[in-house]
């Protein structure tokens, strides 16, 4: 599967936005986010038959993605606490005005998202942002739909109740 | 549960997350680049080492032959030295007497031998 680096640089092209996106969120610095994707990209190569009977490449490549960042952690444990747990997150969404906004809220998204655990924004960007069911998001982060759900709902209340000043000011 | 989405989480889907920066591109598909080649240097010399290495099999196979020959190995009866033909007592003496005479040269020409008793002693002015 991975003989060339034409496949290589396809798979690249077509899914390291969104991973890249996904590793943003989960670990919340740039850094991380950039060795992250290598990793996950580095072990494609090593294993070449690993993308060999998987049909849906781009949620296996979030799988990886997800073992990668749970890997780090384990590695690092203090390196999430101190990028997030300060509130010093960068915007990690593109400038844009959306409809009914008067202003870019990203950077406020961003911070509310730093406040939800790791595990919390794992469901809430898959679902949102990667527009997968809760069943998808059970798969690729190897916990039950239910979870997947709850964890959902857990992590949308308290960004609701984060944002709620903002959202409500700007929609009026 | 309810699948519909309130306003809050369309707002919030309508934000785009970063894309990965454009010189992460270069970056990994280098480092994976030189990872395949460390990856086919490596599997060169793993295939020098199956030529080398036949399978379990034939691994196996050697193996017993190995233990069958150190088995029959252990089981030979250890060859015996042949003996030369047996000295009589008398011819014994005559070597030793020989031995002790040839050794006294060596030492010191000064050992006045006796031949007859087979024993050497120090010359007279010497004691």
């Amino acid at each position: 599967m991975m003989s060339g680096s034409p496949i290589l640089e396809r798979l690249y092209d077509e899914h390291a936005d969104a991973v890249f996106g996904f590793l943003l969120h989960l670990s919340g610095s740039e850094a991380d986010a950039r060795d992250l994707l290598q990793d996950v990209f580095l072990k494609l190569v090593r294993k070449p038959g690993l993308l060999g009977s998987v049909h849906h490449i781009r949620a296996f490549l979030l799988r990886m993605a997800h073992h990668a960042f749970v890997d780090s952690i384990r590695r690092r444990q203090t390196r999430e606490r101190s990028a997030l747990a300060l509130g010093e997150a960068s915007c990690w969404f593109a400038h844009q005005h959306p409809p009914g906004m008067e202003q870019d809220w990203g950077p406020e998204v961003s911070r509310a998202m730093t406040q939800i655990p790791a595990e919390q924004r794992a469901v809430l960007h898959l679902k949102l942002w990667q527009e997968r069911t809760f069943a998808e998001i059970g798969q690729i982060l190897g916990i039950s739909t239910h979870t997947a759900a709850s964890r959902y709902r857990y992590a949308l209340n308290k960004m609701e109740a984060l944002l709620r000043p903002h959202y409500e000011q700007r929609h009026d | 549960m309810n699948n519909a989405m309130t306003d809050f989480e369309k707002k919030l889907q309508q934000l785009e997350p970063l894309s990965a920066p454009s010189d992460l591109r270069d970056r990994i598909l280098r480092a994976c680049s030189r990872e395949e080649e460390s990856n086919a240097s490596a599997c060169g010399l793993l295939s020098w080492l199956r030529l080398l290495y036949p399978g379990h099999a034939w691994s196996l196979g050697f193996a017993a032959l190995w233990l069958l020959v150190l088995a029959l190995h252990l089981d030979t009866p250890e060859r015996t030295v042949p003996s030369g033909p047996t000295l009589s007592w008398i011819a014994w003496k005559e070597m030793q007497k020989e031995q002790i005479l040839l050794l006294a040269q060596l030492e010191t020409p000064r050992f006045e031998v006796n031949l007859q008793q087979g024993s050497f002693a120090l010359p007279k002015e010497d004691l």
